[in-house]
């Protein structure tokens, strides 16, 4: 499982993933504290099938 | 109206005399009923009289005067300053409703306080999905919550708020605020002076609603990195103890079944939170991180999987593998805020 404090991009949790996959781990989840929604990461994130976990989101960027 | 009563954001009425301030009450209710007033009294003996004519708040000069003879007293008998203030605030606090309940601070987790009523500005952004219901339909007391006040984007406020619909609340709110953003866990005074609207409500329960009492404590930093971007800083989320439990438990809840393997924490506030929520699981933690943090060389993937990457990674192998160190190059994103 993943963590991190905010999902903006998604790009850093996406790296993330891909790297823990490429090591032979499977990522049953990514979660943070904070989504950021309109900037479409965690949208991004599952649609690559990562399921994911935010407490909070926030308007903007 | 000469003055540009319509304009202001406050009226301060200074008479002595009572009928010289209910004439000015009347003529502030007639012209520009949305302004709060404010009056001075020399006691407390006119106050419903005033209150009844439309005084946002009456200040008795006998009960403050009263109220620092009493604090220099009390510390002089060698009360402890941080007594005599309570004292004094919790007399204020019977008096005046407007200073009820209190805006909660970083050093202010004592047995005692923690049973008083906290306040907590909330800027209600016009897509929230409260929009459009009234107060009574959103059930906040069943949450802990009660709404004290409704802020203006102009200052003004509003008290009396059970049968005002939600959504003309938050009309009356928005009407001068065509921007957005919100100024979440800022001081009370410095949204004041942004003239964003606020609402005062008594604070959110950490039990009933936890996430909501996460967001109360996340700062927003306006403008930076960059111009437009507002930075979501949790590091107050981890100042305070009571928050940074209730923050770590989330996720150790979420996780506690499942039991994951390794928890993962991405450089490098997903360090802070992952390393905690592991030792909390009983589980391991892997850092992953920035090539330039890894530490050997002889760990690190090929780097050929991302031509386009900007940033590369590195993360210790799963625990099953070992403890060498490897990274490789990676997608990343834009600097992220």
């Amino acid at each position: 499982m993943l963590i991190d404090d905010l999902i903006a991009t998604g790009g850093t949790m996406m790296a993330g993933k891909k790297l823990l996959e490429r090591l032979g781990a499977q990522v049953i989840e990514g979660a943070a504290i904070v989504d950021l929604p309109e900037l479409n990461g965690s949208a991004r994130l599952r649609a690559s099938g990562l399921a994911l976990y935010t407490l909070v989101d926030f308007a903007g960027h | 109206m000469a003055a540009g009563l319509a304009r202001a954001a406050a009226v301060v009425v200074s008479y002595h005399d009572t009928p010289s301030a209910l004439k000015i009450l009347h003529l502030v209710q007639e012209h520009a009923p949305q302004v709060p007033v404010i009056v001075r009294t020399v006691d407390d003996s006119d106050i419903d009289k005033l209150r009844a004519a439309g005084a946002t708040e009456v200040v008795p000069e006998a009960i403050e005067g009263s109220l620092m003879l009493a604090s220099h007293a009390l510390a002089l008998m060698g009360v402890p300053m941080r007594r005599v203030v309570r004292i004094a605030r919790d007399a204020r606090d019977a008096r005046y409703g407007l200073l009820r309940g209190y805006f909660h601070g970083a050093d202010d987790d004592t047995v005692e306080e923690l049973h008083q009523a906290r306040l907590q500005s909330v800027t209600v952004r016009a897509w929230r999905v409260c929009v459009g219901q009234t107060l009574d339909s959103l059930a906040l007391p069943a949450l802990g919550v009660g709404v004290v006040s409704i802020r203006h984007a102009s200052g003004g406020v509003r008290r009396r708020y059970p049968s005002t619909c939600w959504r003309q609340a938050i009309r009356w709110c928005f009407q001068d605020c065509p921007n957005r953003w919100h100024w979440r866990g800022e001081t009370a005074a410095r949204l004041r002076q942004s003239r964003r609207p606020i609402i005062r409500a008594m604070a959110v329960d950490p039990v009933a609603s936890p996430a909501e009492y996460i967001r109360s404590h996340i700062r927003t930093v306006p403008d930076w990195p960059a111009p437009g971007v507002m930075f979501r800083d949790i590091t107050p989320l981890l100042s305070q103890p009571r928050v940074f439990r209730v923050l770590i438990d989330q996720f150790v809840h979420r996780y506690f079944d499942v039991r994951p393997n390794v928890i993962a924490g991405l450089d490098a506030r997903g360090f802070i939170i992952g390393s905690v929520v592991a030792y909390e699981l009983n589980v391991g933690f892997v850092p992953s991180a920035r090539k330039a943090s890894c530490p050997s060389p002889r760990s690190r993937k090929p780097t050929n999987w991302s031509t386009a990457a900007r940033r590369s990674k590195c993360t210790p192998t799963p625990s099953s593998r070992g403890t060498a160190w490897c990274s490789s190059t990676t997608s990343s994103p834009p600097a992220a805020p």
